[in-house]
């Protein structure tokens, strides 16, 4: 049969993306099982096409000092901002920061967790006993204001370093999570056939350990995404990130310093934001909230 | 000739929080190349414990085990890996032992191409023969299935077939059929004589159940295990049979038998007690005292008793058949060679 | 129903019974048309297989099925001073007096379901609250009776809790809560499932005392074989919902009817019975999803020809007291075992 006598030792790009697929299509299937959760996702994907897409299609909106703080209408659907700028214009476009760094801060986060979490887990000994040392130091700082200290001393010119000292934070909890997950996956029966089979620690933990743990760990990067959206957001209201551009969280900022509150007409420009914020955040909470019924074994369908 | 695996004078303890558990005490155990050897015993008697120390997955506290003559845990790490390599488990869950994310063909193309034995389609080709060899046919079928595309009996089989990747000597089959149906278990007990006719690999078989032990370990050796010690070892025609150690007598009494007739006539051996002792804290002398109805007290309680060699491939620890048979009072009969 | 064993002595009596599961993928009949009687004091043994439905039989008799399970047909009827009760019709009230005081049922697995915050006293004490209105020192006499008869001591078992009382003691805690409300009916899922040999034993002993001395009815539903060999009076298998065959005994083990029974005893090892051959059955245990026309059995039974994959199968009566759902029950009947072998081994060892 043609269809079997592929080669077996599947290159490791093709074999990346079969797995990249599979996961992706059983993501879909499992999300499906909970209407909520999938609803939750198609809201996701209409954000994230938005905030990427709308700045290479709407331009940044113009000053309009003859228009300041105007209450909605035809040609501004929100209403303009304290410089008479449309405010719609500046939702559509003002997603792609705040989606970026919470998607580099969770990436950074994950990779520092899963890398060490599964070497202190699978290794032991002194090498466990540091890094859940370190971890558990890291946790009981107070994060946020730490933060905020952090980010006032040092210059942040750029979205990607605020996402990496956002991340620097973020990793013990995960990092405790995954050291938990391998620590139980390691006394697996198929684990303890591939130590017996000789096959290798990276073959154990990469093949045989870190793929059982997909859910778990597409859970907590969603997870990071949102705590990392919240520090982003509460950074750029106290002033501490750079304010260059016009992201949700700037809008924030200037809404509120520029004294938005005081002004009647002035509701949507200091609501949009926010508004859009906490969509951005309720989809993300919702789609692990039903992954995670999803992914629990009682109600996995035996195949 | 020295045997294939030997198991000499093995211990294992645990440190815990509410003590010392000793799972193993002065365990010996020979397995000769290509034989049957069953090994018996209740839960807590220690014999998952030696299956995986045998398949080198745990290190012993105390003893040595010697694989063709040489100490395992003192080889190189060259001598170590082909040792591992040599003796292969299969697992008692069949929903456990199989990695849920690769499909059979990913499972078993793993040890192959690591392990270079085989390349490209020369792997898929090697795949296929050990799947007809486990009665998994048209093979076919099977390569892109994942576990929860396959039934128990199936589970277990592909385990099995993943343990044949590296043609061991030895395979440690750890209550391998219990979890399977009844219906399909005896398919499973023959493909494995078949695997050891046709390949001639040894097999540890570790088993609670007796009448499972008989069937498979009928031209071997069985041996009965008691809070961590052997106490009982005989040709498992002979030991069933003529049942020395009062345990394994008591086992056989309590079995219950699929025959109405046979069950009721069965006679009920009397233990003095029906509490297990827990292994932090084991009897003194024999540790099955307590609940010996042979039981002589002065003796038993305080002297551990030696595992005896009483004839060909027979061994017992126990005072008072040690006794009986030097004073002739009782005699192993003849014929306990097997069909 | 085929055999008439009627008369005063029947004490359930269950007719028809269909058990349907809803799942997301579509509904499937978990039991089908299970008919059968209970008489007072007997030992009946439903044995089967994964899904042969034994286990949703055995709750469905005490109205415990879960939600997602649904009574498609049938009746259950209880015989109380001779005159019959409708038990899927019983309120809830009814219907909690019934359980434990007539119909009572010790789970699968159940030495885990004690409460492990209570001693086991309390736990009596709790169930008899529940249902008497006894006073502490009668509660105390009937369960210290109880726990004698199971062989455990009273004095040391009452005042521990659970975790310190080893999985057969807990079994037995239970078989004697179980019996402290005197029912008629005790039904037993998979009693001796995941003890130890020597445990077993003693339950199993235990469980024939009991019934010598308290005359209850049991039902056993187990895919063991031997525990019905010895505890039962009456044996039903089960396949894939059905009740395949029921019968006494020594008919069902030396005069099986249905080659699934038959190939079952194939596949059984004795110990002490000498040398035989196992036969193992082909094919896997049936999917209730999709189950092929006809007999369920079908693509796995050596007897097997076109008739079996196209009509239904009806029970047939083997004798006044067998039954078969076999068409070609005559061809399976065999004589099994010759007593007299068998028993020079065993007395070979009693006599030792």
């Amino acid at each position: 049969m043609a269809a079997t006598l592929t080669a077996t030792r599947e290159q490791p790009v093709r074999r990346l993306w079969r797995q990249a697929t599979d996961g992706i299509r059983s993501t879909l299937s499992v999300l499906s099982y909970n209407k909520v959760g999938l609803v939750a996702a198609w809201v996701l994907a209409v954000i994230v096409i938005i905030s990427f897409g709308a700045p290479l299609v709407v331009q940044e909106p113009s000053p309009d000092y003859a228009n300041i703080y105007a209450s909605p209408s035809a040609a501004h659907l929100l209403g303009t901002d304290f410089q008479g700028a449309d405010v719609f214009s500046q939702v559509l476009r003002g997603g792609q920061t705040v989606i970026l760094v919470g998607l580099v801060a969770a990436a950074a986060s994950t990779f520092i967790s899963v890398v060490f979490g599964a070497l202190a887990a699978y290794v032991g000994g002194w090498v466990n006993t540091i890094i859940t040392g370190l971890a558990d130091v890291v946790l009981t700082i107070p994060s946020f204001p730490l933060l905020v200290v952090l980010a006032a001393y040092l210059r942040l010119n750029s979205p990607i370093l605020l996402a990496l000292l956002i991340a620097a934070f973020g990793w013990p909890t995960l990092l405790l999570a995954v050291r938990g997950q391998v620590l139980s996956l390691k006394e697996r029966d198929y684990v303890e056939a591939a130590r017996s089979l000789d096959l290798g620690t990276p073959h154990i933990m990469f093949r045989e350990i870190l793929p059982n743990m997909r859910a778990y760990l597409a859970m907590y990067f969603v997870l990071s995404m949102t705590n990392a959206i919240y520090a982003q957001v509460g950074l750029y209201l106290l002033g501490f990130a750079p304010l260059a551009g016009d992201n949700w969280g700037i809008m924030l900022n200037l809404a509120w310093y520029r004294g938005a509150i005081f002004y009647k007409n002035s509701f949507w420009y200091i609501m949009a934001p926010i508004v859009a914020i906490s969509v951005l955040q309720l989809t993300m909470v919702t789609m692990t909230r039903s992954l995670e019924e999803a992914f629990n074994p009682r109600l996995r369908k035996a195949g | 000739m020295s045997a294939l695996l030997e198991v000499d004078h093995a211990g294992q303890s645990f440190r815990t929080r509410r003590g010392v558990i000793q799972a193993l005490q002065d365990v010996n155990l020979t397995i000769e190349a290509g034989q049957v050897v069953c090994l018996v015993g209740e839960s807590g008697s220690g014999k998952t414990t030696l299956g995986k120390m045998i398949a080198g997955l745990r290190r012993p506290t105390a003893g040595r085990i010697l694989f063709e003559g040489k100490d395992i845990w003192n080889e190189s790490k060259e001598g170590f890996a082909r040792y591992r390599r040599a003796v292969q488990i299969v697992h008692q869950d069949p929903y456990a032992s199989l990695n849920p994310v690769h499909r059979v063909k990913d499972a078993l193309a793993a040890p192959l191409e690591r392990h270079r034995v085989t390349y490209g389609a020369g792997t898929l080709q090697r795949i296929r023969e050990i799947l007809t060899l486990v009665d998994l046919t048209p093979p076919e079928d099977f390569l892109d299935k994942y576990p929860h595309q396959l039934s128990g009996g199936q589970r277990q089989r592909v385990s099995i077939a993943r343990a044949l990747t590296l043609n061991p000597r030895l395979i440690v089959a750890d209550e391998a059929v219990s979890m399977v149906d009844t219906s399909i278990r005896v398919s499973l007990l023959n493909t494995l004589l078949r695997l050891r006719d046709e390949l001639d690999v040894a097999f540890l078989f570790i088993t609670h159940d007796l009448g499972i032990a008989k069937y498979f370990g009928s031209g071997g050796v069985t041996a009965v295990m008691y809070l961590g010690r052997v106490v009982e070892q005989a040709l498992t025609f002979g030991l069933i049979a003529q049942p020395l150690h009062p345990y394994t007598r008591a086992l056989l009494a309590a079995i219950p038998e699929p025959d109405p007739e046979l069950t009721r006539q069965k006679e009920k051996t009397l233990l003095r007690s029906m509490e297990v002792p827990s292994l932090l804290h084991l009897p003194s002398g024999c540790t099955f005292h307590p609940r010996c109805p042979l039981f002589v007290e002065g003796l038993c309680d305080l002297e551990r008793p030696e595992f005896l060699p009483v004839g060909d491939h027979r061994a017992v620890a126990c005072h008072v058949v040690a006794r009986q048979l030097a004073s002739g009072m009782v005699a192993i009969a003849k014929g306990g060679e097997g069909p | 129903m085929i055999i008439r064993n009627s008369g005063p002595d029947i004490i359930l009596s269950v007719r028809d019974l269909s058990i349907e599961y809803a799942t997301d993928r579509g509904t499937f009949r978990a039991v089908r048309g299970a008919t059968f009687d209970l008489h007072r004091g007997e030992s009946l043994a439903l044995i089967g297989e994964s899904g042969s439905g034994k286990t949703t039989l055995g709750l469905a008799l005490v109205r415990l099925l879960p939600r997602a399970a649904r009574i498609a047909k049938g009746s259950i009827a209880y015989y109380q001073g001779g005159k019959p009760q409708d038990v899927l019709a019983f309120s809830d009230q009814h219907l909690r007096h019934f359980r434990w005081e007539e119909c009572a049922m010790v789970f699968q697995g159940a030495q885990n379901s004690l409460n492990p915050v209570l001693t086991i006293r309390s736990q009596f004490a709790d169930t008899v609250r529940a249902h008497h209105r006894w006073r502490g020192r009668e509660i105390e006499r009937r369960a210290a009776e109880l726990l004698e008869m199971v062989q455990l001591d009273p004095e040391r078992v009452l005042r521990s809790f659970p975790h310190e009382l080893s999985g057969g003691m807990r079994q037995r805690v239970l078989i004697a809560m179980s019996l402290l409300l005197q029912p008629e009916v005790l039904i037993l899922d998979e009693p001796t499932t995941a003890l130890d040999i020597l445990t077993q034993r003693a339950i199993i002993e235990v469980l024939r005392q009991l019934k010598q001395q308290l005359h209850f009815a049991t039902i056993f539903v187990s895919h063991d074989l031997s525990l019905a060999a010895e505890l039962a009076d009456r044996v039903a298998t089960m396949y894939a919902g059905r009740i395949v065959e029921l019968g006494p005994v020594d008919d069902i083990f030396y005069r099986p009817a249905h080659p699934y029974t038959a190939a079952l005893l194939d596949a059984v090892p004795t110990v002490l019975g000498g040398e035989e051959q196992l036969i193992s059955i082909p094919g896997s245990p049936p999917d209730l999803r999709t189950l092929p026309t006809g007999c369920p059995f079908h693509p796995r039974c050596s007897f097997a020809i076109d008739r079996c994959r196209e009509d239904d199968v009806p029970d047939e009566a083997v004798s006044d007291r067998q039954q078969v759902a076999c068409i070609r029950w005559r061809d399976v009947r065999r004589d099994r075992r010759q007593p007299a072998p068998a028993k020079s081994l065993a007395g070979r060892i009693a006599a030792q």
